[in-house]
């Protein structure tokens, strides 16, 4: 690893003669014969420190300071340097080195060129010593040279072929990991765990003399991993949790920075993305790898529940978490209808499935003859409000999981490696949905577009969202799946309540923001052209379903404004304020007694006898099971559970449901 | 608001009262220290916010003395210490205001006499900005 130097002087005698002194020593030295030079060869070229001298345009003006100017231009902050002249005044040192008021002085030592050759090449160690932390003697060991390499890492950190620029961002990255491990003397560098968005994760082993430690380190672009960062701080937990990597050590350089993650207690080595976990471990095990994901990792975050701003309704706050531009109709709805025509060509060049639409409508003819027909859920998305949909409630949330960014160790125990979409106040359902349409598109092997549509309809057989269904009629090879869907489902009931609308809308939100990334211009292999049908099939479906809720938006519509409670007790269906309410069969009895008896005192035997089938109210357990029932049932319909509107407690004897007399 | 105080060493005791006019007329409360024990004591009972060191403090002619250059390198390093001198030379302000590896250089301005009282007041005003 060379030692670069950037040497800007106009004087190509001295220059000539430096340098070559220089090289001597071993650094590897760039001229730069005017500030115009300099700046080019900073554009293409990785330092570690600039010489330069004051006089850039003439040495004979006195008022010449375009090199003092150079050296305080913000983009090269980072970079120490050391000016130079032949000309010296303690103006001029004072405007090298200071004030040091505002940040970082413009430079980190003053030469006068009179002072020779000795007095410059100590300068320049100096520079090298104190402002340069990176380690030289690190051993820098890929245990797979084959799979990954520098040169590998900057290609999947930049989005677009770099060419030239190469080999200089190759050396600025491997500068990054002998910054990040100043302390150790050999790094391991074995695998790369997940990239997404220009990061790369990888895990490292360290060793020092009488020690060694492990790291996720990830890499990216200086400016995307800080905003990584700036979330991670936002939103991390202030004291340990497991499952949270503890954040060590962060490096940057021009382009790039690095941040060293520890996870206390965890063999890294160990570690296995989710995605591989579950290929490899029993349906048992990836269960208990969800359950330590949702209940130790997470479960902190999502109970930081906050209250819904009142600006924001559920569709504009997925917008916002999943960074989609408020669409616009028209434009979306164009855009739909090229990629749907386009993947219907693709589709019926497979032979997989005939797909037609219309403008509002989506069927699905697969080969086994078998025809589905739905509602175009482009046309859903252009909608702005959902009347239906309940406030969103908004909490902590890493905002994009996957199974490839949750690692798990062999213990079970999941990690979360990736904050960069994370944020104080995204919808509550976020975190599950993103990792439950992941498990679609990562984990199912697609093979038989049919058994993916027979997949989606039996989870959309279900009248709340925590509600198992049998796997029985599965294909075995997507059970594994199913029962990972399922168990994510239950959690997410668990935190933000059984009601499926706006868990739908969600879902239907990530599926198209992933069909976003389908690019018209190239040709798929047939396995991909599944996938992306699958997307559309589950957007149509989902549509549907949500699109299904609509009788009672049609009643707003007319006028009729949905107030209070309806029971429909044919259906067993609950509606407060036009709003679906999923409920128990117990607490469906329970509110159709007290509706029966609607303003009026129920007192607590009565109930406890008549919707129970108990005689006596004093004992302490029914007593505790009508009590149990009330408030789970003020907690699915009241506005707010501890001030209740609808069911009023009559101290001493019962309670009221108050409902507004039908006119 | 607190007037700020401001220490100003300087063996020269006629320019030590000149300036120290100028500076309470600006609103500022001076203390004075005519060597550099005197400075050593104000500026280590810390209660001050600037201080203004004469780079000679005990001997006007001898090219050695380094006294108020020292004693910014010693005594008290979190008061910002601005340094002052009839003598600029290109070592010395290197050596005040050099980063250095670990924490803040000695000065964090270095100003000359012949500059005038006006470039000691934009470094005091600079100073103070800074440490809020």
């Amino acid at each position: 690893m060379a030692k670069k130097i950037l040497f800007i002087d106009n004087d190509q005698d001295f220059l000539d003669t430096r340098v070559e002194k220089l090289s001597k020593e071993g650094y590897e030295v760039l001229e730069a014969v005017s500030i115009e030079n300099a700046e080019q060869i900073l554009e293409r070229n990785w330092i570690h420190v600039a010489i330069i001298d004051v006089r850039m345009r003439d040495e004979n003006d006195g008022k010449d300071t375009s090199g003092l100017s150079f050296a305080k231009k913000k983009i090269y902050e980072s970079i120490p340097k050391i000016i130079l002249t032949g000309y010296p005044s303690f103006e001029y040192v004072r405007e090298a080195l200071g004030p040091a008021l505002e940040g970082m002085p413009p430079a980190v030592d003053f030469l006068s060129k009179q002072e020779g050759w000795e007095a410059m090449l100590h300068a320049v160690e100096q520079a090298f010593a104190k402002h340069i932390r990176i380690n030289w003697d690190l051993q820098i060991v890929w245990t797979d040279l084959k799979s990954s390499s520098f040169p590998h890492l900057v290609s999947l950190i930049e989005p677009q072929p770099i060419g030239a620029l190469l080999p200089d961002r190759v050396d600025e990255i491997e500068d990054l990991f002998r910054k990040l491990f100043y302390d150790y003397e050999q790094v391991t560098l074995s695998r790369i765990l997940w990239q997404k968005d220009g990061r790369v994760s990888m895990d490292v082993q360290a060793y020092a003399k009488s020690r060694e430690a492990q790291f996720v380190v990830t890499c990216g672009h200086a400016s995307v991993i800080h905003a990584e960062l700036e979330r991670y701080h936002s939103v991390a937990p202030k004291t340990h949790v497991v499952g949270i990597p503890l954040l060590i050590q962060v490096a940057e350089n021009r382009h790039y920075a690095a941040v060293a993650w520890s996870l206390p207690g965890q063999d890294i080595t160990e570690t296995r993305s989710l995605a591989r976990f579950s290929r490899e471990s029993t349906d048992r095990k990836v269960t208990t790898a969800l359950e330590n994901l949702f209940q130790t990792t997470l479960g902190h975050w999502h109970k930081q529940l906050c209250a819904g701003e009142s600006d924001k309704n559920l569709t504009r706050s997925y917008l916002e978490c999943l960074r989609i531009e408020e669409p616009d109709k028209l434009g979306l709805l164009t855009k739909a209808a090229s990629l749907l025509e386009a993947l219907a060509k693709e589709a019926s060049s497979c032979r997989l499935v005939e797909i037609s639409t219309t403008h509002d409508q989506i069927v699905f003819r697969f080969s086994n003859g078998k025809v589905a027909t739905y509602t175009n859920p482009f046309l859903l998305l252009t909608k702005d409000e959902f009347v239906f949909m309940p406030r969103p409630t908004l909490c902590t949330a890493l905002g994009h999981l996957s199974v490839n960014n949750i690692i798990v160790g062999y213990n079970g125990q999941a990690w979360v490696t990736d904050f960069a979409c994370a944020g104080t106040a995204l919808p509550v359902w976020q975190d599950f949905i993103s990792l439950e349409a992941s498990i679609r598109f990562n984990l199912m092997d697609k093979r038989d577009l049919y058994a993916t549509y027979e997949f989606e309809k039996q989870l959309l057989a279900v009248n709340c969202l925590g509600e198992a269904v049998s796997a029985v009629d599965i294909e075995p090879e997507y059970r594994q799946a199913f029962s990972m869907i399922q168990t994510i489902r239950r959690y997410a009931a668990q935190v933000a309540g059984d009601d499926l609308a706006p868990y739908y809308l969600g879902l239907l939100f990530n599926i198209v923001k992933g069909m976003e990334s389908y690019d018209l211009n190239i040709c798929r292999p047939r396995q991909e052209v599944i996938t992306w049908v699958h997307h559309l099939l589950l957007a149509s479906m989902l549509g549907e379903k949500i699109d299904r809720e609509e009788p009672f938006l049609g009643a707003d519509r007319l006028g009729a404004k949905a107030v209070g409670i309806q029971i429909d007790e044919i259906n067993h269906e609950i509606r407060v304020q036009g709003r679906k309410v999923n409920l128990t069969p117990t607490e469906f009895n329970l509110l159709v007694y007290l509706h029966h008896n609607a303003n009026q005192l129920c007192k607590r035997q009565d109930i406890v006898r008549d919707v129970f089938g108990y005689s006596n109210a004093d004992r302490d357990a029914e007593k505790s099971l009508l009590n149990t029932n009330i408030e789970r049932l003020r907690s699915k319909i009241e506005a707010d559970p501890s001030h209740p509107e609808y069911i009023l407690t009559i101290r001493g004897h019962g309670y009221k449901l108050v409902v507004e007399l039908a006119l | 608001m607190k007037k700020a105080i401001i220490l100003f060493a300087d063996n020269d005791e006629e320019f030590l009262a000149t300036r120290r006019n100028t500076l309470e007329q600006e609103g500022y409360q001076v203390l004075s220290a005519l060597n550099p024990d005197e400075a050593r004591n104000i500026l280590e009972q810390g209660n001050i916010d600037v201080a203004i060191l004469d780079l000679r403090l005990m001997n006007d002619n001898d090219e050695k003395d380094l006294s108020g250059l020292n004693l910014a390198k010693r005594v008290a390093p979190a008061i910002p210490k601005i340094i002052l001198t009839k003598f600029p030379t290109v070592e010395a302000v290197r050596e005040a205001l050099a980063p250095q590896l670990i924490g803040l250089p000695p000065a964090v301005d270095f100003i000359a006499k012949q500059e005038g009282p006006s470039a000691l007041l934009t470094a005091i005003q600079k100073a103070l900005i800074a440490q809020d």
